[in-house]
């Protein structure tokens, strides 16, 4: 066996047939736009005609035509995030297999099986392969867990937790975004014994926590229990937050509320990713806590028992989409909400994307952090109140020095001149 | 429409709208960035000027205030909003 593709049905593209072929493997480089027309036009090749090809790409709707032109049963490329980092990785992808008469299939393996199987044929070592699948489908249908901790004024605007359970195809997803549900898991359950062991009162507002099928599930909720968005005053999306952060060479992230829905949300999310930050890093600052004497020790570690001890670094931006934050930011919905997440992510959308990569740490210290968002969000009260208004406005002031005077100046800077609106 | 609908473009009533008025789009003095952030600002409470101001904050570009109030008989006479 040259290669295999373990057990993930996703690694076949979509679009495949249901097929069982024993065929030589010949490698196609890329084709360019004469070859596509020369082979297009050419008909079967005797070079090529029963075989299974060897790609950098899968097939699309012009190199398809060439392909099947030219006699060939199937494709059988690679994919991935970073190739280098993770020469094992596939990532999920696709190409156009229907509607052919000879190309039935595409099959993605890891760059390291590929790179193999590339070698063995310039050397000339004849490789013949067995291509099976076995495609299934399936009715979709939107099922989506709901849950809450009830607030003691219940007609008001409460809190919601955003997740996906899953993204509406077949992938691997512990990071994405398994991690986003059990973070907000461990929040439902630690804030629920806390408060029916009496530590924390019942909450002013009540804490939602709603996990879909990504964006077209949470709509469909929304659509489903009308006038739910009135219900809210918030929403906390946790996207892809269990990575390692220095694994994953990635850092931990948040999304603003868009320019539209303006919220304290934003200064409250970012004083507690700050607080976490300046005491799980070494901060060399006059004001920072600093670690003992004697060693590059955080002044109030958060760790995890099997997690890593990794400083916690985090990036704030301006409101982007991709998530389901993104049904409540929509103006039909018009509730602010914030994504926290992890970018890069070395494993996004891959069959690598597994909980060997999370880490229990990165977890904690963002459950901390979303907790202590949504419960001061939910029982604000006047003695919270000059510490929330101190955040929000440290954190606009800084946001209006850092990005809006800029873009203001540039904007003036142009106007009447032929760049002008070019930002 | 509020909870029930979320894309204009991708509503009936837009397109049985645009189907009935093919050059409506097309006398419309704006982009779709223009529009999207239009769309975004409307919320039964903000003034045409405070949109307009908006719109021109981030787009960073001028925005006839003509243009706008065309947009929004627009919008209207699709049934997307109500004054």
């Amino acid at each position: 066996m040259l290669a295999r593709l373990e057990a993930d049905a996703a690694l076949v593209s979509r679009s495949s047939a249901d097929i069982d072929i024993t065929a030589d493997l010949a490698y196609i480089p890329p084709l360019d736009k004469d070859k596509i027309k020369q082979w297009s036009e050419g008909g079967p090749q005797e070079k090529y005609n029963g075989k299974i090809a060897l790609m950098w790409n899968h097939a699309n709707r012009d190199t398809g035509k060439a392909l099947d032109a030219a006699g060939i049963k199937g494709v059988i490329t690679f994919s991935a995030q970073e190739r280098y980092f993770d020469p094992d990785q596939v990532l999920y992808s696709g190409g156009m297999y229907s509607g052919w008469k000879n190309l039935q299939f595409g099959f993605t393996i890891s760059w390291r099986q590929w790179s193999e199987l590339l070698e063995d044929l310039e050397k000339g070592t004849p490789t013949t392969v067995q291509c099976k699948t076995k495609l299934n489908q399936y009715p979709d249908r939107f099922e989506s867990v709901f849950s809450s901790i009830p607030g003691k004024e219940p007609d008001k605007k409460g809190v919601i937790f955003t997740a996906h359970l899953f993204e509406g195809y077949t992938k691997r997803g512990a990071n994405d975004d398994m991690s986003g549900c059990v973070v907000q898991l461990e929040i439902l359950r630690a804030l629920s014994k806390l408060i029916a062991e009496g530590t924390l009162p019942k909450p002013r507002r009540t804490i939602y926590f709603l996990w879909p099928n990504e964006i077209s599930g949470t709509y469909e909720f929304i659509k489903q229990n009308p006038g739910f968005p009135d219900k809210l005053s918030i929403d906390i999306n946790m996207d892809m937050v269990g990575e390692a952060l220095r694994k994953n060479n990635g850092i931990f992230t948040m999304s603003e509320c868009p320019n539209h829905l303006p919220s304290y949300l934003d200064g409250l999310a970012d004083s507690l990713m700050n607080y976490v930050w300046r005491t799980n890093d070494i901060v060399y600052l006059n004001d920072s806590p600093r670690g003992r004497m004697g060693g590059q020790y955080f002044p109030r570690p958060m760790w995890e028992k099997n997690g890593s001890k990794d400083a916690f670094r985090y990036f704030v931006h301006q409101a982007t989409g991709g998530s389901d934050h993104i049904c409540f930011n929509n103006p039909m919905v018009a509730v602010p909400g914030i994504e926290f997440f992890t970018w890069p992510d070395q494993w996004y959308h891959t069959d690598t994307d597994t909980p060997d990569n999370a880490d229990p740490t990165e977890m904690k210290r963002v459950a901390f952090i979303g907790a202590a968002a949504a419960w001061a969000a939910a029982n604000c009260t006047d003695e919270m109140l000059p510490g929330l208004l101190d955040a929000v406005s440290s954190f606009g002031y800084a946001r209006v020095g850092k990005r809006e005077l800029p873009a203001a100046g540039e904007t003036a800077e142009h106007r009447g001149s032929p760049t002008a609106g070019s930002r | 429409m509020k909870g029930k609908e979320f894309s204009l473009e991708s509503s009936d009533r837009y397109k049985k709208y645009v189907d009935k008025n093919p050059d409506a789009l097309k006398k419309l003095n704006f982009d779709m960035g223009q529009r999207r952030y239009v769309l975004a600002y409307i919320n039964a409470k903000r003034s045409v000027v405070t949109i307009r101001n908006s719109v021109m904050a981030e787009t960073g570009r001028d925005v006839d205030f003509n243009a706008l109030v065309e947009y929004l008989e627009f919008l209207k006479a699709v049934g997307w909003i109500v004054y």
